[in-house]
This record gives structure tokens, sequence and C-alpha cells, in this order.
């Protein structure tokens, strides 16, 4: 014989993992943001005051540097990304990257006692976008790391629950080091990568 | 070696729902395809397939050991030079592999001509040592094959007892990249086979995996992974920003670091170098070679590619065909070009398994064209006469 001669079929069954699978986002409510450029930028279109902008802006290169999706080719980052989008990589190791448009920062709102809130969302840096329904009326059409794209609703503004700005960029720093493997995102982020 | 038409197992989506079988139609095309087989004689197996098999991996296996010692050959292989140490250690350690897929040319007659050795991340391994196993025994149960027909694959019960052979007491993490449901459902069913063998298990993606200040990786609780399994290519690994961690830390991985060497494109026109004339292996250069003199018909392959991305066809030095992909930048092969046999209307490709080194079975992917590609469909097969 061949073949297997026993499996266990009753350790192989698994209805749930399909669904396991398919865990979806639950909706959350959407909060506006605001993506700055820069330190100028920050501090004109925002509360926070000029250390936190620089911090803030610091923080947001580095995280852009480390999770920005990499490619072979300009014309697959290009693809994801829109035309004159994409740059090479700032360590010029011969990969693409999208360019860093900056970072969000939620909309400035007043609080109960009159003051004006807002935070900057410095772990999650945004890339210049210009894929379908962003980046005309002078909006300027951004993404995240993976090139999930935000909905532009005005200049410099979008919408978006905040999950989903966080998809695919680093969690919040912690002692640990925490970037694994999967850096080299080889356009489409559904491809598998067995052979 | 003959394709033959049968009947449907009637109740195969909801078999396929109950063993969580999720990824069978793929972009609204069918991947597994029950409404034909392939049927083979026994000694097409054993004298064509299954020894060939594990007598090329002994020949690939007999490379890696040259290769790892020397830095022109590891350069022609495009590992970067700062994990050559890596890499090496891991094969002088001998840290010890699960598994690999060889990808054959084969009619039925003649030898069998290796294509190319997926044997750092192959798929199709929940269909091959599962799925079509399940579908034989339901199809003769039905009386729709003979009581007779028999299989050549023993993966599952190979893939089970090699995990019992590494069995540790610590657990044994199995990781991938997100959004895949293909390889989400691989890893899923190696975990299955290393609980059955007695491991203690866990799951996070690859992206997860942490570094702590004693240069250990870490799973997101922050414990130690000893032993981690990856769906993802060393290929990736070794030029992403993370591998400046793989030397230090004392992670034992599956598969091992020495598979970057196994699984690399510069394996075949090495093993022609190494073995000219071996029936089972076609004549192949690197790109670049001044041996090479492009006549004739041959097919070129980057170094790096998976899923059949990337591949031309040429001849005399003129493209006839081009798949697209990403890869490409590393260099390329050209190995000689012979046309997959064709039944019907279909291109027919075998992959032969091997576990540790043994040959473990066949699965058979069908497609329209001649470069088997990511939606090539998935054909059960039996063994009679």
């Amino acid at each position: 014989m061949k073949r297997s001669r026993f499996i266990n079929l009753d350790a192989m069954r698994k209805a749930t993992m399909a669904s396991t699978l398919a865990l979806g986002a639950c909706s959350q409510p959407q909060e506006k943001y605001i993506v700055v450029q820069d330190v100028e930028d920050c501090l004109i279109h925002t509360c926070l005051n000029e250390q936190q902008c620089e911090t803030a802006y610091k923080t947001a290169k580095e995280e852009a540097q480390r999770t920005a999706n990499k490619y072979y080719l300009r014309s697959d980052c290009e693809a994801e990304f829109g035309n004159n989008n994409c740059e090479d990589t700032p360590n010029a190791d011969g990969f693409y990257t999208p360019k860093f448009a900056g970072f969000p920062v939620t909309q400035t709102r007043t609080d109960a006692n009159g003051n004006r809130v807002c935070s900057a969302r410095p772990h999650f840096p945004m890339f210049a976008y210009s894929g379908f329904g962003n980046g005309f009326m002078g909006n300027r059409g951004f993404a995240s790391s993976t090139g999930q794209a935000m909905t532009a609703d005005g200049k410099n503004t979008f919408s978006a629950e905040p999950d989903k700005i966080a998809r695919g960029a680093a969690p919040q720093p912690r002692p640990t080091q925490r970037a694994g493997f999967g850096s080299t995102v080889v356009r489409g982020s559904n491809y598998s990568f067995g052979g | 070696m003959i394709r033959m038409p049968i009947r449907e197992r009637h109740n195969w989506r909801q078999l396929a729902e109950e063993y969580g079988f999720s990824f069978h139609t793929m972009y609204g095309d069918k991947y597994w395809d029950e409404s034909a087989y392939y049927q083979f004689s026994l000694r097409q197996i054993e004298e064509d397939l299954e020894k060939p098999s594990e007598e090329i991996h002994q020949m690939c296996l007999h490379l890696v050991d040259k290769i790892v010692a020397d830095e022109e050959l590891l350069n022609r292989c495009q590992i970067p030079e700062q994990h050559w140490h890596f890499v090496r250690d891991a094969w002088l350690r001998g840290e010890p592999s699960l598994y690999s897929r060889l990808d054959l040319s084969y009619n039925g007659t003649g030898p069998a001509k290796l294509l190319e050795n997926n044997a750092d991340t192959p798929t199709s391994l929940f269909e091959t040592g599962f799925w079509q196993w399940l579908w034989l025994e339901n199809q003769v149960d039905e009386r729709r094959l003979d009581t007779r027909a028999d299989q050549f694959n023993s993966l599952q019960e190979k893939l089970i007892a090699r995990f019992a052979q590494l069995h540790e007491k610590g657990t044994l993490y199995f990781s991938c990249v997100r959004d895949t449901d293909e390889d989400r459902g691989t890893v899923e069913y190696l975990i299955d086979c290393a609980k059955e063998a007695g491991w203690q298990t866990d799951f996070l993606y690859i992206d997860e995996l942490g570094i702590n200040g004693e240069q250990q990786l870490v799973d997101l609780h922050e414990q130690p992974i000893e032993y981690l399994f990856k769906l993802y290519p060393w290929e990736h690994m070794l030029r992403e920003p993370f591998a400046e961690h793989l030397y230090n830390s004392k992670t034992h991985w599956l598969e091992p670091a020495w598979k970057s060497v196994l699984s690399n494109k510069a394996l075949l026109p090495l093993l022609w170098q190494f073995f000219p004339g071996h029936p089972n292996l076609l004549p192949a250069y690197f790109a670049d070679d001044p041996q090479f003199n492009g006549n004739g018909k041959w097919v070129k392959k980057p170094l790096f590619s998976r899923e059949g991305a990337n591949i031309s066809i040429l001849e005399n030095g003129k493209t006839l065909s081009a798949s697209p992909g990403p890869y490409g930048a590393e260099g390329y092969i050209m190995q000689a070009y012979h046309p997959l046999p064709v039944f019907g209307d279909n291109h027919t490709l075998i992959g032969s398994w091997l576990v540790d080194g043994q040959s473990a079975g066949i699965c058979v992917r069908e497609d329209k064209t001649p470069v088997t590609q990511d939606m090539s469909r998935f054909l059960p097969h039996i063994i009679l006469g």
C-alpha cells in the first residue's frame, strides 16, 4: 500500500476553521484625521506644540521607513500607490517604496472645559496615493504602509476607523522590538508565499 | 498514466467545509477539480517517480554541502553575504528539515524531468496529504473506483512521523503572512499533523515576531520561541531588516536556513554542472554563462520566483511567451524547454513530495497554459495495475 494507512478523521474535522479565517473587522465609529507632512504643517493645522510635532514627525519618518511596502520594481509600487508616488528606499537596497506623505492627527476638537484637543498617530505614517477615488479635486490621496487607501474627504483630511489606519503597520512600541518578517510584500497582499 | 473522467462526490463541498478546506475555489475559479483523475501503474510510480525523486533530492543535498563552503557559489545563489555564516552553520549543525516538493515533467514513459525544487515553502499539502486521500476512500466506498485502487500518498502519515521524531518539550510555533487563505490553510494542516505527533503548538503571523533584550525571538506574550515553522521564503527573510536578529537568536527553524540554498533556482544549472546528462535533469545554465549560446528552445526563470511568475519561453534568443510578475532582480537561469505532457487540452505537472528525504507521494496539477501557475487545478490520482 502506497498511501497513508490511517487518518484520524475526527481530528481533521474543523467546521469552524473557515469562520475563524474570515474573522473580519467589526465596524467601529470613524474618526476624522488631518495628515500633516512636516513640523511646520503640524504647527499650523493641529493643536500640538512644537516639541510634540517634532517628536511625532521623527517617529513617523522612522516608522515609514520601517513599515512601508517594498517592491522589486518601481512599476509594481506605482501600480499600488499611483504614478510618481514611489522612490528608491532610503537605504538604497534596490527596492522601491511609496513616498512618505506625513502622519495623521485627529482633527482638533474642544473638550468640555473649552481646551483644544487632538492627538497624533505617528506610528501609522501615510504615503502618497493616487488610486481610484482619491487624489483629485485638490485632495491629496493617502494610503497606509500596506497600500490601504484612505478616503479623502477634504484637503489633506480623511475619515477612517481607527483600526483601519493601523492595518499592516507596527503595533505601539514596547520593550520588545516587534517587527518580524513580512516586509517584502510583493504586490497584492493576498499573494501566496507558498509555491 | 491516463486521465479518466469520474462522477464528482455529491457532497464534496459540504465535506470541504467540514474539514476546513476553504480554498477549493479561488477568485471564482475551480482549484480542486474532481471531475477526472489520473491513473498510474505501480511500476510508473515506483520506478519513474518514487526512486528518482529520492535520488534527485540526494543530488541536491550533495550540492548544498558544496555551496555553503564556497563563496563564489553562495554569490551565485544570491545569498546575502551577511547571512553566509547563518546559512552555513544551519547546514553544518545538521538542522533538520521537514518536507519539500519536486516539480516534475512526466508523461507515463521515459524518465521524469526535474523542473524545479520547491524545498522551502511548498504548498498544496493539505490537498495532497488529506483531501485526495479522502476522495479515494469515498469513491471506493461508492464503488465508483476499484477496491484495489491505491494512491501514492503517505504524506500525512510521514509528516506526523517526522514531527514525532523531532518532538521536544517546548512549543512549536507556526507562522505565515496575513491575508492568504491558502497559506493559512496549509499552516493549519501542519498544526494538525504536529499536534497528532504530540507537539504543543501555537500560531502567530510572521510580522508579529518580536525580539527581546536577550536576543531571543518572542511571541506576542513575550514568550521565547524555541521552535518555529514559517511558511515564508528564506530568500525574502534574508533581505529584510529583521534578519539581523537571526544569527544570535537560538530559534530552531523549519524549514532550516540551508533551504535558502536548496530552493534556489541556481541549483538547476549547478546540478547540470555536477551531474551532466543525468536522465532526470534538463540542461540548465546561468543566463550570463558564456557557455550558454541560446540555440534552441529554452525556459528563462528568475532565480527567485514562485507560482509561475516571470517565466518566459525563448527560441534562438527570441521571446515566444512571457508570464508577468514581480521577480527577476536577482538574475535568471535558462533551462532546456521540455513541454509538460498534454492530456486533452490540459498541461499536466507532477509534484513529488519528500519528507525528510523519503518519497511521500504525488499531486497532479493541470493548467490550460504551458506554465503552471497559482491557479492551476488540482486533480486526484490513483494507482491501479
